[in-house]
């Protein structure tokens, strides 16, 4: 059974879906690794380069815990890759 | 062609299937992906935040052949007629903002644009992701092969680039008004 700490939500990576329990007091930017890692991203993933969108592509705060957004379980967030630099 | 086309689109059809299980969440931004067909999809995407109304101000074409030891081609494409548009017919530059200088937190921010075009017939975005940039002769350091797997070249990462740099900034039509002087204004004609 889950703790009360914890709550199970669903990140969606380059259109992937990837279930993922988080501790309600830890960064969002702290599920950002291990989401990509379990999503099958290539490579050593640029945190920098990620962001959080909610569904209608809001930016969500990556140093925010994850609790004091208010998520319902299940809740969906999309992990964005930035542009990278062009030259 | 040099990729089996079954694996090409294979892969495809993934990315799209991947793109409409979040549909919903895609055209609340203001994206439409209508027609994908392999090696073609066909979205257009809408300028959300537009006043008094939402905007149409481009539609992308994009090919998937070869996919994905070539990345995509991305063409801005009349979201009407599909023709692709020349330079001088997109009337912005697909800004972004680029960290200050030398990684420092704060300082002097310079703005890199996007869109860019050698000859107007052949506008590209310069971006890794996309064929046209890859296969330019000035980026032949940066090979597709450093960005394949990483997320940049997919359906749902060219879709969300070209919202959030091409159409979610603009905020509604520009108007340029030009006066002309046709007569003086006089006072009245003394007696």
């Amino acid at each position: 059974m889950a703790s009360s700490n914890q709550i199970q939500l669903q990140f969606v990576v380059n259109g992937n879906p990837v279930m993922v329990e988080a501790n309600i007091h830890e960064p969002l930017g702290a599920l950002l690794v291990p989401t990509l890692k379990m999503a099958g991203v290539a490579g050593n993933p640029e945190p920098d380069r990620w962001i959080f969108k909610d569904q209608s592509g809001n930016v969500l705060d990556k140093n925010k815990k994850v609790g004091d957004f208010g998520f319902a379980a299940g809740a969906t967030i999309f992990l964005s890759l930035e542009a990278g630099i062009a030259g | 062609m040099f990729v089996d086309p079954a694996v090409s689109r294979a892969k495809f059809e993934r990315e799209v299937a991947d793109f409409r299980r979040f549909a919903d969440a895609y055209q609340q931004r203001g994206i439409f992906l209508i027609d994908a067909s392999f090696p073609k999809a066909f979205a257009i995407i809408l300028a959300i935040h537009a006043k008094p109304a939402p905007m149409l101000p481009f539609g992308v074409l994009l090919d998937f052949s070869d996919y994905d030891v070539a990345p995509p081609s991305v063409q801005l494409v009349s979201p009407l007629t599909r023709a692709k548009l020349k330079r001088s017919e997109i009337p912005y530059d697909f800004l972004r903002l680029l960290p200050p200088a030398g990684g420092a937190p704060t300082g002097p921010q310079s703005a890199q644009p996007l869109l860019q075009a050698f000859v107007d017939e052949r506008p590209f975005i310069c971006l890794q992701g996309i064929r046209e940039y890859h296969e330019s002769p000035a980026h032949s350091g940066d090979s597709w092969f450093l960005h394949r797997g990483t997320g940049a070249g997919t359906l749902t990462f060219l879709l969300d680039v070209l919202s959030r740099y091409g159409a979610a900034p603009i905020l509604g039509p520009g108007i340029n008004v030009r006066f002309n002087i046709n007569g003086v204004a006089v006072s009245a004609i003394p007696s």
